[in-house]
């Protein structure tokens, strides 16, 4: 009885450690991360407690096996265990292999050498195997949803008690347990397995798709594809923006689409859509488009059409890019074309472009009619054959065309019909590569009016001026006549008479000058002279007719110039004459000479009216005459500074004036120094 | 020593007034108002000074200058006094020898100063 109640307690207790260790095995396993660690703590919970050995194999997708746990309490014997297997293998014939191919647990009693030795396993194998002394054991397969996964080998040293049948169900009932465990844990791994790699695939998708937008957008470009079953179009977000959608806000349908596009485009588009899926060929056109803010785009777009395997219209896959930009810079440089041409053709100039061999490349109309030949003619031509009889010249004068920039001169030419012409001409090189511009302007006409002017002035001056020099002439005798001479009032009647001659000669002069200036025919005859005698001379004629003014004079120049003494008079008595005229309350004029090394310096001081800042920048313009003048009743034709500062600028001086109003002007002139 | 002078000028007004004035300062003056005779008047003449203008029917005064200055007898050397309305003359005057350049109007002491200066030279 009391071995009955301590058996039932026994078993009791001993059912009841089983249900505690199941737990805490289940526990501890679902503690563990990744099915092998899981399956090694399994291992380690089983010894001591039902065994001395545990052994966990689980099957591989290959058909082999990986021991993934080898537990025991001598470390000695697990290193040699492993050695062995890791020499021999497994044993194909053994109990693990057993269980796995029966699918049946496998109950050993104890492992004797004969048994080995009839599965084939090699002498040192046996040997070293029966050197670990193992003793009965159960191996248990792992199995979840009728797969085997592995097996649990649970065996006790040599001598010890066989498993009895309890102890196998337990074995049996934790294999399953911890084969459902396993199970979940692959499937789990596998799941986040898969998991990892669809994230993988997503982010490359997402890599690639940021790719592609990146290139499409530093295209200005876009993706549309439509499905021609379903009629669904698909924008790219940047094909939305271009056909002027808010992001997400197309609906999808061809019309939607195609009711963007310009009612003068939309016919022929929607025509070469229904002509590529007919061809099932590529399809490309060009359309306006209402984009964003209804402000018109151009889009071009490219596509194709793809078909199934028998060749059935799928899809219409394409790009569309936004060519607004590249039409508008077309469209002006085809204005500005069109511009050049009309100057081209229109300009009433010759226009001539020529490779830098002078052969000409193309001429206009001006020029066919200019040189009466045809423009093919002159497009076999060179530059020098257009001047005619004059060809060397206008070799000579082309010979630096390449050493500057622009070349502008006159040239006289020879017409087809013989006719001479006088031509002005502006030759600029290399506006394009290895192509000079040529503009030719005829001045014939211009050049016989100037000569008819020029003779003209000529003829006029001398008529006008030959009877002064008689009036001047008989004055002279006058004033020697008997009973005139010792006559004052005669006298000064006939001085009068005089000063008026010379003021008609002078405006006379000055005008003529005026206009030789602007002709830029205005004559120079130097000549060397000492400038200090000359001043002195010419200070002394002034004082000799001047009554009102004291011309005072200090400073040296000590210098030889040369220049055209008559027109360098003609400046210091233009430049006294004005200190006279603008100082009407004063008494005097000073004269200071200068000279550095390289120009005499003069200058002319008045205290008289003074010039105004606004009047100063100005004085020197040809009929420029101050406001101050003009109220003060100051009377002149306003040409005597200009002329003044072209013959000091001919002589390569300088001419200025430094005035305060209400104080007086000194006028200043330099002029080179003639160095030996 | 004879003080003659030729007077070539086509202005008889001018002529008519510098002769006067001339022959009033001693001198002994011809005056022709043709180019063409020119070297003629002066060969025949024989005058110590020419004044001489430069426009003139005939033959201008500045080719009648370079035929003086090509004399081979002693008129190359001929002191002439150029007078012309016309300023841009002055230079060709110089050019070919002329020794003295009055532009019209000129102041008369002028003449008279640069007539007496040639004449003392000779």
């Amino acid at each position: 009885m009391d071995v009955l109640i301590k058996n039932v307690q026994t078993a009791a207790i001993e059912s009841g450690n089983k249900v505690k260790m199941l737990n805490e095995v289940m526990a501890e396993l679902a503690r563990a991360t990744g099915y092998k660690e899981r399956l090694f703590r399994l291992a380690e919970m089983m010894v001591p407690a039902i065994a001395d050995w545990c052994v966990v194999d689980i099957a591989m997708g290959n058909g082999g096996r990986e021991r993934v746990a080898i537990v025991h309490r001598d470390q000695e014997k697990v290193k040699e265990l492993r050695k062995i297997n890791q020499k021999f293998g497994q044993p194909k014939k053994g109990w693990v292999s057993k269980a796995v191919i029966t699918g049946r647990v496998q109950v050993i009693n104890s492992i004797e050498e004969q048994m080995l030795a009839q599965m084939d396993l090699p002498k040192e194998q046996i040997e070293r195997l029966i050197n670990l002394e193992f003793g009965p054991g159960v191996v248990a397969l792992l199995e979840a949803r009728g797969r085997r996964l592995g097996t649990l080998s649970l065996m006790r040293d040599k001598g010890k008690a066989q498993y009895d049948k309890s102890e196998i169900e337990f074995i049996i009932s934790l294999a399953a347990q911890a084969g459902i465990l396993i199970d979940n844990s692959l499937l789990l791994e596998k799941a986040n397995q898969q998991l990892q790699e669809q994230k993988k695939a997503r982010k490359a998708l997402e890599d690639s798709e940021a790719a592609l937008r990146l290139a499409l957008n530093a295209g200005r470009m876009g993706i549309w594809d439509w499905d021609i079953n379903s009629g669904r179009v698909h924008l790219s977000r940047e094909s939305e923006a271009m056909y002027g959608f808010a992001p997400g806000n197309f609906g999808g349908t061809l019309e939607e689409l195609t009711g963007k596009i310009y009612i003068e485009d939309k016919g022929t588009a929607l025509a070469e859509i229904r002509k590529a899926v007919q061809e099932k060929g590529n399809y490309y056109h060009e359309y306006r488009v209402a984009g964003k803010e209804g402000i018109t785009r151009c889009l071009s777009v490219a596509g194709k059409v793809i078909c199934d395997k028998s060749g059935v219209p799928l899809r219409l896959l394409g790009v569309v890019s936004d060519i607004t930009e590249r039409n508008r810079t077309e469209e002006s440089l085809r204005i500005s074309e069109r511009k050049f041409k009309l100057i081209f053709q229109n300009a009433m100039d010759t226009i001539i472009i020529a490779d830098n061999h002078g052969h000409i490349l193309d001429v206009n109309p001006a020029g066919t009619k200019l040189w009466g030949k045809p423009a093919e003619e002159m497009m076999k031509m060179r530059m020098s054959d257009l001047a005619g009889e004059n060809r060397e010249e206008i070799i000579s004068k082309w010979r630096n065309l390449r050493e500057e920039e622009t070349q502008v001169g006159e040239i006289v030419v020879t017409s087809a019909k013989g006719e001479t012409k006088t031509l002005e001409y502006a030759a600029t090189t290399n506006i394009l590569p290895h192509q000079d511009l040529f503009i030719f302007r005829d001045i014939t006409d211009r050049v016989i009016e100037e000569k008819r002017r020029e003779h003209f002035l000529s003829i006029a001056s001398h008529e006008l001026r030959s009877p002064l020099a008689s009036i001047k002439a008989f004055n002279y005798l006058a004033k020697k006549l008997p009973g005139v001479k010792d006559n004052e009032k005669a006298s000064e009647h006939l001085a009068k008479i005089d000063d008026k001659v010379d003021i008609v000669a002078r405006l006379i002069s000055d005008l003529l000058d005026v206009t030789r200036i602007r002709q830029g025919k205005l004559e120079m005859v130097p000549e060397e002279f000492d400038f200090d005698e000359f001043m002195d001379e010419v200070v002394k004629e002034m004082q000799m007719t001047l009554h009102t003014h004291k011309i005072s004079k200090r400073g040296r120049t000590r210098k030889i110039i040369e220049a055209d003494k008559k027109k360098i008079t003609q400046v210091a008595i233009n430049l006294i004459r004005n200190a006279v005229k603008y100082s009407p309350k004063a008494k005097r004029v000073e004269i200071i000479l200068g000279s550095d090394k390289d120009n005499v310096k003069v200058a002319i001081k008045d205290y008289g009216l003074g010039i105004s800042k606004a009047d100063k920048e100005r004085v020197f313009e040809l009929y420029y005459r101050g406001t101050d003048e003009r109220k003060e009743g100051i009377r002149g034709l306003g040409v005597g500074l200009f002329i003044s500062e072209q013959i000091i600028r001919q002589h390569k001086g300088k001419i200025w004036v430094e005035s305060q109003k209400n104080k007086g002007s000194t006028f200043y002139f330099t002029l080179p120094i003639k160095h030996e | 020593m004879n003080r003659r002078l030729l007077l070539i000028d086509d202005d008889d007004a001018l002529s008519e007034a510098l002769v006067l004035l001339m022959e009033a300062d001693g001198y002994e003056v011809a005056r022709i108002g043709n180019g063409k005779k020119a070297i003629e008047e002066i060969k025949k003449w024989g005058p110590k000074v020419v004044i001489l203008d430069y426009m003139l029917p005939g033959k201008n005064g500045i080719e009648i200058l370079k035929e003086i200055r090509c004399q081979t007898n002693g008129i190359a050397k001929l002191p002439v006094v150029m007078i012309s309305a016309s300023v841009n003359v002055r230079g060709q005057a110089k050019d070919n020898g002329a020794n003295v350049f009055l532009a019209k109007p000129f102041e008369i002491e002028e003449l008279v100063d640069a007539t007496s200066k040639l004449m003392a030279k000779q």
